[in-house]
């Protein structure tokens, strides 16, 4: 898997004219990265607005150093969410390990943290799948393959696979976003509807 | 409102799916990530990803900190059980000899690591019962949650309790991609072969990614089970 060396979606903005979309499509950013890493809602959160803050520091310090904020801001994310890692640990109270316990072995994070009604959307519109594409999808979500993979270890070949794949993604997006392609615009929802 | 540039990737699907696993590594990560940072169009795909992964009972990627990248598990330690001049009973085949070896390194303190690492004093000492009960506790309570869940199933299986054993694995599992995951598939198949449950063995086994240390074994006991008519 290959990425052009530098993802052209967007021409570094200077800092100092970062609008407010951009740093609202940072924080989100961010909290995916974060929800990923930290598998919590809330640390996320923490993680996201920690992250947009200290960039705006920085802007106010020297916003002409900054020329790639989205850059600049990942690289802040990694301290912060790796910050937060560490002190989960130190944090975490002794007294606390029972109830957590309980919770951990009877909860997932993601069901409970994820917008519900996305979730439920997908959940919907992948039972509407044929049996054939919500195995693919689960090959290749669950068992983590690519779709050469896949064919290969089915012995399929991988355009197969991959159409199968696409079919099943597009009636998911459908479900997910309203319409066949992803939301392009900043206005889309939160990443878990929860305004912030 | 801010009409967005349209994305140049052409295969954000797959760079989500991937992101979402923390399957991408070095350049790849490092690009994509800053390029998820710019891009709402890769935003959605990352949110459906994590929603198909909902949707098909994965869970949340492994949390990496502190400890796993200096841990090595011996996958040596996995020994299949050879009996002269009779062939192994398909229970016998989730048979291990020895147990996974963890080489410890120092972590940062807190009353979490403090439990993981009695848990795997004890493991070190061989007391399974009581290594299994803390390293539990441990992740549970936030300790590096791969490796405590790992070295807890490890634990369970050889207090006898493949049960157990499975359930803990099945943890590992659940987090996703990450160090420990060839290996819990390794052991959970053992322990579901403890247990009579060799269809699922044979499944997870053949689960098991090519090229990692572990994938030998995993396909010899794989041959051998489909040798006994395993399906």
């Amino acid at each position: 898997m290959t990425l052009p060396a530098r993802p052209a979606t967007q021409a570094p903005v200077p800092a100092e004219r970062l609008p407010v979309e951009t740093l609202e499509l940072i924080r989100r950013g961010v909290w995916l990265i974060a929800f990923r890493d930290l598998r919590d809602d809330d640390l996320a959160n923490d993680a996201a607005q920690e992250t947009v803050a200290r960039l705006l520091e920085a802007v106010d310090r020297d916003a002409a150093a900054i020329a790639n904020p989205a850059g600049y801001a990942r690289g802040i994310a990694r301290h912060v969410i790796a910050d937060t890692r560490a002190g989960l640990a130190r944090r975490q109270p002794i007294e606390a390990v029972a109830d957590s316990y309980a919770h951990a072995v009877s909860v997932d994070p993601l069901a409970e943290t994820m917008r519900r009604e996305e979730r439920d959307r997908v959940r919907a519109a992948f039972a509407t799948l044929s049996r054939a594409d919500r195995e693919v999808l689960r090959t290749l979500y669950a068992g983590n393959l690519t779709p050469g993979e896949l064919a290969s270890r089915n012995g399929e070949p991988p355009e197969r696979v991959r159409k199968r794949k696409s079919r099943a993604l597009e009636r998911l997006r459908q479900a997910f976003f309203g319409h066949a392609e992803a939301p392009s615009r900043t206005s889309e929802g939160t990443p878990h509807g929860d305004g912030s | 409102m801010t009409q967005q540039p349209a994305c140049p990737l052409a295969n954000r699907d797959e760079l989500a799916r991937s992101f979402v696993a923390d399957a991408l590594r070095g350049p790849d990560k490092d690009a994509f990530e800053e390029h998820l940072l710019g891009c709402a169009t890769c935003q959605g795909e990352v949110r459906l990803a994590f929603g198909i992964r909902d949707s098909v009972g994965a869970r949340r990627p492994a949390r990496r900190f502190l400890v796993p990248a200096s841990l090595v598990l011996a996958a040596a330690s996995v020994v299949l059980l050879v009996v002269p001049n009779r062939s192994p009973s398909v229970t016998d085949l989730g048979r291990v000899e020895s147990p996974p070896v963890y080489l410890p390194v120092p972590v940062r303190g807190g009353p979490i690591m403090a439990m993981f690492e009695d848990g795997m004093r004890l493991y070190e000492q061989a007391s399974w019962a009581g290594a299994a009960d803390a390293l539990r506790r441990a992740a549970a309570g936030g300790a590096p949650t791969d490796v405590a869940w790992f070295f807890a199933g490890a634990s369970e299986l050889f207090a006898g309790r493949p049960d157990s054993a499975a359930a803990a694995f099945a943890r590992v599992i659940a987090l996703g991609e990450g160090p420990y995951l060839p290996e819990a598939r390794l052991y959970r198949a053992k322990a579901l072969l403890r247990l009579g449950r060799s269809s699922e063995a044979l499944a997870e086994l053949r689960l098991v990614p090519a090229g990692t240390a572990v994938a030998g074994h995993a396909r010899a006991l794989g041959d051998s089970l489909a040798g006994r008519g395993v399906r």
